[in-house]
């Protein structure tokens, strides 16, 4: 029997919502675990998702696809790079605020949902030249590094995230402005 | 070795203890660009870098007990100081600890004093965004939700944050204080990076009242950023003042304050340099000096309570004619032996000499029966007289004159270049507060009847 298109968007759709929810805990992250609640067989999950990682960072993906969304809708008039790139991030540490401890070290690259419209800003705040590889790069290296630190942030409401946030996107902004 | 020289070196990265890699480097690295060169980067990481470099320097200076060697290495010492100003990403919390400390003159090498005191520190200004969160993580909810309009811009800056105006759903005008996020215990940080510095700095002399001092210091420090604290402070002077209607402390509206965030009443009016730029009438000049004066002088006479902050950021003079005193972060409240002290010189005030020599001598931590320095006990004394000068004065004293103010600003310069290290902490305090009113007062040009609001603030517990 040949799978159609719509039973392999609904069984995706299945194995991230309850991934989701089984992200909040670490010990409740399992594959095997996953898939029977998902209804699919163990195996089957692999050929959606190569690594419990990978799906993982899909689930934090689609959180951060949904922060981006909201962030576009609520954006301020007359706001600086800085100040909506901090809003953007802020959105996406909000959704993935449940699942922080987990995110340590889970992503190897900035995660697509987030990078592509931080390129938007930057292209539309600097120009396309300023939205090149090598800035979208360091930006990508900028928030892996703010997701392990914040992952570990013992300070009272992640303050201290919110401190180096502000500074390394104060930097960035400003290798943007001075390419030199 | 000096076992207070050991817990210095001991504190220092185990690569600078052993003279490791070229530290001139690092401390002489380039500024960061833009923004960032107002700001400063993660703080305490540099200063312990570049506080442990100094120590590298100090090491020379406590292990040799040759003299010249040891002016050589203040000589060092001092240089370094003087660089460690040029490093803006130090200026945060150090600005605010430089500030602290040059209220004590005594403890601190001069460099130290000019460098760290010529710092004009902003916290680096916060945009919507940041703000945004940290209204969220304080206040529970958005700016928007929470007031029912809040400026994006900020009006005011202050030292660890900026001012915003809001108004309340129930429609009030309100100022929001801000702190930066993590800024207290950079701070905290830094200055015990600091103190490890300056300790062995002052081994040879009068290390248990340095010791005093550097706590008293981290006291302050400590209620400085925090906002509660600051709060209830305000609370407090606004009860205290309550029976002055000239005299306005803002009303602070608790459920909308944290430790990070203060929303207070708004207050309408200007400060002393725009005041005096209109070019106003003496009268108006005398009426707000005798607000100020009135103010002081209930807040210390009555409740024990020094308004260390008296500079004129925190003084507004106020559209409807009324004196506006903000900012009491700082504020201390004298405790019994402090009292005990007040007493006696209140005494000596009203001319009885043993308690007068008794009180220099407790105030200048002269103790075990010894008979003092008669050299900080004579200028000690002609400090005193000249503090109580307008107090005696019958009538009107013209605190303008360019006699007064002056005179004793020389007077304490001679104290400070006398370098004695003794005074009980809190002078310290007092000395900030009657100083500073009395600066005020100076450029305000003002002439008060001093003697009279003193004798009508004592009251019947005979104070100072
Ligand atoms: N309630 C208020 N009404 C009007 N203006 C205010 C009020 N509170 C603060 N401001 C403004 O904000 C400025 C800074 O406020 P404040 O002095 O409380 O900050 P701070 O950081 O504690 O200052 P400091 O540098 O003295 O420690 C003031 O000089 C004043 O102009």
């Amino acid at each position: 029997m040949r799978i159609t298109a719509q039973a392999k968007a609904e069984t995706l759709e299945r194995l991230l919502e309850v991934a989701k929810r089984r992200l909040r805990r670490a010990s409740d992250f399992a594959t095997r675990e996953i898939a029977r609640e998902a209804g699919v067989a163990h195996g089957t999950l692999f050929n959606y998702f190569p690594t419990k990682e990978a799906l993982a960072r899909a689930v934090c993906e689609r959180e951060l696809g949904a922060a981006a969304e909201s962030f576009t809708s609520a954006r301020r008039a007359n706001a600086g790079l800085e100040e909506e790139l901090f809003a953007l991030i802020m959105a996406g540490l909000r959704r993935l605020a449940p699942f922080r401890a987990a995110l340590g070290d889970l992503f190897r690259e900035g995660p697509a949902a987030l990078v592509e419209p931080a390129r938007q800003l930057i292209a539309e705040h600097r120009g396309e030249t300023a939205a090149g590889s090598v800035a979208l790069h360091i930006f990508g290296s900028l928030y892996l590094g703010l997701l392990s630190f914040w992952s570990a942030d013992a300070s009272p409401k992640q303050e201290e995230t919110l401190a180096v946030l502000d500074r390394s996107l104060g930097m960035f902004v400003a290798s943007l402005e001075d390419p030199s | 070795m000096n076992p207070l020289a050991a817990e210095a070196l001991a504190a220092l990265p185990e690569d600078l203890a052993t003279g490791g890699p070229p530290l001139a480097e690092v401390v002489q690295r380039g500024v960061p660009v833009g923004r960032l060169q107002r700001g400063w980067i993660l703080g305490s990481l540099q200063a312990r870098i570049a506080l442990g470099y100094l120590l590298v320097r100090l090491r020379g200076m406590l292990l040799s007990g040759d003299e010249k060697l040891r002016l050589r290495d203040e000589a060092n010492l001092q240089a370094a100081v003087r660089l460690l100003g040029t490093m803006s990403y130090l200026r945060g919390g150090m600005q605010k600890i430089g500030q602290a400390l040059a209220n004590y003159p005594t403890l601190v090498p001069d460099e130290f004093v000019e460098v760290l005191g010529a710092l004009q520190f902003e916290a680096p200004p916060m945009h919507f965004s940041l703000l945004r969160e940290m209204v969220r993580n304080e206040l529970g909810g958005e700016p928007e939700q929470v007031f029912a309009s809040f400026e994006t811009q900020a009006f005011a800056a202050a030292s660890l944050g900026q001012v915003h105006r809001a108004r309340l759903k129930t429609g009030e005008e309100v100022a929001v204080k801000i702190q930066y996020p993590h800024i207290a215990s950079t701070i905290r940080d830094d200055f015990r990076n600091l103190s490890l510095l300056l300790l062995p700095l002052r081994l040879t002399s009068d290390w248990a009242s340095t010791r005093e001092q550097l706590e008293d210091v981290r006291e302050m420090l400590e209620r400085e950023t925090d906002y509660c604290a600051e709060a209830q402070a305000t609370i407090q002077a606004r009860s205290h003042l309550a029976g002055l209607p000239e005299v306005v402390v803002p009303r602070v509206y608790e459920e909308l304050s944290t430790a990070r965030v203060l929303t207070t009443e708004f207050l309408r009016g200007v400060h002393l340099a725009e005041f005096v730029r209109r070019n106003p009438a003496q009268e108006l000049r005398d009426r707000h000096a005798r607000q100020l004066l009135e103010g002081i002088f209930r807040l210390f006479d009555r409740h024990g309570f020094v308004w260390t902050d008296a500079h004129p950021g925190n003084v507004l003079f106020l559209d409807d004619g009324r004196l506006g005193l903000i900012d009491f972060g700082s504020c201390r409240i004298l405790d019994e032996d402090e009292w005990r002290y007040e007493r006696l010189m209140e005494r000596a005030f009203r001319g009885d000499e043993e308690a007068y020599r008794a009180g220099l001598l407790l105030g200048t931590r002269t103790v075990d029966g010894s008979p003092g320095n008669p050299e900080q006990l004579r200028l000690a004394r002609e400090y005193c007289e000249w503090l109580w000068e307008p107090l005696r004065h019958s009538g009107p004293f013209d605190l303008g004159s360019q006699d007064y103010f002056p005179r004793g600003m020389r007077l304490l310069e001679a104290l400070f270049r006398s370098r004695f290290t003794r005074s009980l902490p809190v002078n310290t305090w007092i000395n900030r507060t009657f100083l500073g009113v009395r600066a005020l007062c100076y450029r305000l040009g003002a002439r008060v009847d001093v003697g009279a609001i003193n004798e009508r603030e004592l009251g019947t517990p005979p104070l100072v």
